[in-house]
């Protein structure tokens, strides 16, 4: 020892308080670390992702519908970041404005708060041309046909290895679940350098902005601010370089479907260089998070249209004759005394004529009766022409218009022209026109089964039973065109697909009616959506 | 020890000197940042508690087919109904400047009162919430959002076509309870109700007339903007809502609607 042991405890205190605080200082950075790093901020943006996603899928589903524009559609993103979304974005094929369905997520239109990820940035939204919903709707058959097998996804997403989840060029119904993506939400993060280099900039340029920081350029993507590039990435690695999140291709028509291979990969991508190549976290509406919905919201229309028939005086309690399926291939839709299960009929109701009943779904033009009884517009059935009154109270006469509750669609475009094929009606005997007091003491009633046939509810006075998307099952995919539309088992599944019986049918094909004989015809299979089922049931009481 | 040698124990002393230089000069240099994580660790939590009343709003919605009434500082975290009002009814004693009725909806922790506080926890650190009723009615149905099944009465279209719901303003200087005022003003008209924490500054008194007052100002119009430190316009309030339609959303999704 060279020195003394005096000195050599100062020397010691000294250490001991060096480390003491290096390693104070190693616990401080590493607790700022966790709390301001990455983990932190994706969990953030997860957050205002989830928020964001709900929000649209509520849109689509729950957006009010009148008798011409039915249930289904997406806002448009917004371009210039005010917030609220554009009134275009491309034409109904998808082969105009493409650039258009990408933009920010419009959460004033959808009345959100200020979302952003766990950057700070506002939330990107690219909507598919299938989704968007055109202001002109009305006037295109095309437009209005949101119907399971005609809307299906046309995104194509990627996971961070490359692998399709979603595949936008998918054009056959019975895959529709791996098809397309219905809209991308993304969360931005940081800014990164490009493939080619460029650093994302994403300051107002002098002149770009107003005020409020809305881009005024023209095109509003011009603008750094609003221009995706500076948000959105595109790795440099060679294998992914082709996907770039700042553009693709979403066509909903023959020619172009099979373009829609330009789509979206989800981030982190990590290039061989061990720099970060993508950071946008992604979250996809796909068909299946949404169709099932959209299908539930249809199937509680049409209840409560005919809920509400059987409320008034005329009919008490008694629901109108469906349609036998049969009928449809030759193009009928007229309701047939003594059937009990079909498709929705259409007006005039001639068998519930016959028997006093109603001839549409509520009085019309003639008849007695307080207008207080009768609907507005704000609350008429959505499957028949709406009358003219907008208020909370109707004033007008019964008839006005001459053509209110008629069913819709069968003289202008409707969405129920699209939907109607895929919306079958099974009607409990005892709530039949020819019930003389309807009532399941008094004669059948409907009984519900889950998938494994087990039974669970019954007394239930009728059922709407939506058809999801053609399925490949039992050996063979279910084909809904020409004779295809008559045969229940092309449409439903389980007992639902046995529904038919011989009233109604005469000669017409197909002559078969398995239900017949086993007293089985009141049975409703009611289920959880999987690859062998995916018929939607409301039933009701 | 302090004996064997005068020498080396002043030298100790100098090294204690550095140290504790060494040391204020760190904790000094650290103080800052400790605060400021403190608080992004509150403004954390609050964000989680925030969403966690979101979800049980929701969930009660989904559950009672109505949303619930607000606290008051003495119904004990419960619901307050106004005189003669119930959840048949749906009239509510406070709609837009009442409590966050936690004990009812059974979260936690709750304070002594039956509240929960954000994590500034003084008591006036209580999150506050306002739910669309009283005066206008959808459609004719008054306290559609509070009432049992007052969004089934008012019907999903009388719903899409009310005027307005609560409104959620970007400045209050023009809001009042019939709007934003300029149409620029507005962030939405449709928020079915509103979440409200008062934040870092909630023991000071807001200047009259700026935005946090207005927001305890019992009126449907809350303001939400960034942070603004000091002087009368400060503004550090947290304000997070929900729209109509997915309040809807879920109760169609619960076969509560239509």
């Amino acid at each position: 020892m060279r020195t003394s042991p005096g000195r050599q405890r100062g020397t010691l205190f000294l250490l001991a308080l060096l480390l003491a605080l290096a390693c104070l200082g190693v616990l401080v950075a590493m607790d700022l670390a966790a709390a301001s790093g990455s983990a932190r901020r994706d969990r953030l943006s997860d957050a205002a992702l989830a928020q964001a996603r709900e929000a649209l899928v509520a849109y689509a589903v729950d957006h009010p519908i009148n008798a011409t524009v039915g249930p289904g559609y997406l806002p448009y993103p917004d371009l210039d970041d005010d917030g609220w979304a554009e009134s275009t974005c491309g034409s109904q094929s998808g082969d105009s404005g493409q650039e258009q369905r990408l933009g920010r997520l419009p959460w004033k239109t959808l009345g959100l708060p200020d979302l952003r990820d766990g950057y700070g940035e506002r939330l990107w939204y690219a909507v598919s041309s299938k989704y968007k919903g055109l202001l002109n709707c009305g006037v295109s058959r095309a437009c209005l046909d949101m119907s399971p097998d005609a809307a299906l996804g046309t995104i194509t997403v990627r996971d961070s290895s490359g692998v399709v989840l979603h595949d936008g060029t998918v054009a056959e119904s019975h895959r529709a679940n791996e098809g397309g993506a219905i809209a991308v939400l993304f969360a931005p993060g940081a800014p990164l350098a490009r493939a080619d280099g460029t650093p994302q900039v994403r300051d107002c340029a002098p002149g770009e902005c107003d005020d409020n920081g809305r881009c005024t350029t023209q095109p509003a993507q011009r603008a750094a601010r609003c221009d995706p590039g500076n948000y959105l990435d595109k790795a440099a690695d060679g294998r992914f370089s082709f996907e770039d999140n700042a553009d693709f291709v979403d066509r909903n028509d023959a020619a172009g479907r099979s373009r829609n291979d330009n789509g979206f990969i989800a981030g982190p991508v990590t290039l061989p260089s061990g720099r970060l190549g993508v950071n946008d976290r992604l979250a996809v509406i796909s068909y299946r998070d949404l169709m099932p919905r959209v299908m539930e919201r249809v199937a509680r229309e049409v209840a409560s249209c005919l809920r509400f028939y059987a409320s008034r005086p005329e009919n008490g309690g008694r629901y109108p004759w469906p349609t036998p399926a049969c009928r449809q291939a030759a193009g009928e839709w007229n309701g047939k005394p003594g059937v009990h299960f079909g498709r929705v009929p259409d007006t005039p109701f001639d068998a519930m004529a016959s028997q006093s009943r109603l001839p549409r779904w509520w009085r019309v033009q003639g008849s007695s009766g307080a207008p207080g009884e009768l609907p507005t517009a704000a609350n008429a059935c959505r499957v028949a022409l709406a009358p003219d009154d907008a208020g909370a109270q109707r004033t007008s006469p019964p008839g006005s218009p001459p053509d209110e509750a008629q069913t819709a669609g069968l003289a202008a475009n409707s969405w129920w022209n699209a939907w109607k094929p895929s919306v079958f009606y099974a009607l409990a005997p005892a709530y039949s026109a020819d019930s003389p007091a309807p009532s399941c003491d008094a004669g059948s009633c409907i009984e519900v089964l889950d998938v494994s046939g087990h039974a669970g509810a019954s007394g239930k006075q009728f059922a709407v039973i939506v058809a999801g998307p053609a399925l490949a099952r039992d050996g063979f995919v279910q084909s809904r065109d020409g004779a295809g539309i008559s045969a229940p088992g092309m449409w439903l599944e389980e007992s639902n697909a046995l529904l038919e019986g011989s009233a109604g049918c005469d000669a017409v094909v197909p002559p078969s009616f398995p239900c017949e004989g086993t007293g089985n015809c009141n049975r409703v299979t009611v289920g959880a959506s999987s690859a062998v089922f995916n018929d939607v049931v409301v039933v009701s009481p | 020890m302090w004996s064997s040698s005068r020498r080396s124990a002043a030298f100790t002393l100098i090294e204690i000197a550095v140290a504790l230089l060494v040391i204020t000069v760190l904790v000094s240099g650290l103080v800052v940042p400790m605060a400021a994580q403190l608080e992004m660790r509150r403004h954390d939590e609050l964000r989680r508690q925030l969403e966690d009343a979101r979800e049980a709003l929701l969930g009660f919605a989904a559950t009672h087919a109505r949303l619930p009434c607000p606290a008051t500082e003495t119904s004990r975290g419960e619901e307050s109904f106004a005189a003669g009002g119930d959840a048949t009814n749906g009239n509510c004693s406070n709609f837009y400047d009442g409590l966050m009725p936690a004990a009812a909806l059974g979260l936690a922790p709750l304070d002594p009162q039956g509240f929960v506080r954000d994590p500034w926890m003084t008591e006036r650190n209580r999150l506050r919430y306002a739910v669309f009723g009283g005066g206008s009615a959808v459609n004719g149905v008054a306290n559609p959002l509070t009432r049992a099944n007052g969004m089934q009465a008012a019907t999903l279209a009388g719903l899409a076509d009310a005027s307005h719901f609560i409104f959620i303003c970007s400045t209050g200087s023009a809001a009042s309870a019939s709007g934003c005022g300029p149409a620029a003003n507005q962030l939405t008209r449709r928020a079915a109700f509103v979440l409200l924490s008062l934040g870092p500054n909630a023991n000071d008194v807001p200047a009259a007339a700026g935005d946090e007052a207005r927001n305890q100002a019992g009126i449907p119009a809350f303001v939400h903007h960034e942070p603004v430190a000091g002087g009368n316009a400060a503004y550090d309030d947290v304000v997070q809502w929900v729209p109509v339609h997915l309040v809807v959303h879920r109760l169609l999704a619960a076969g509560r609607l239509p």
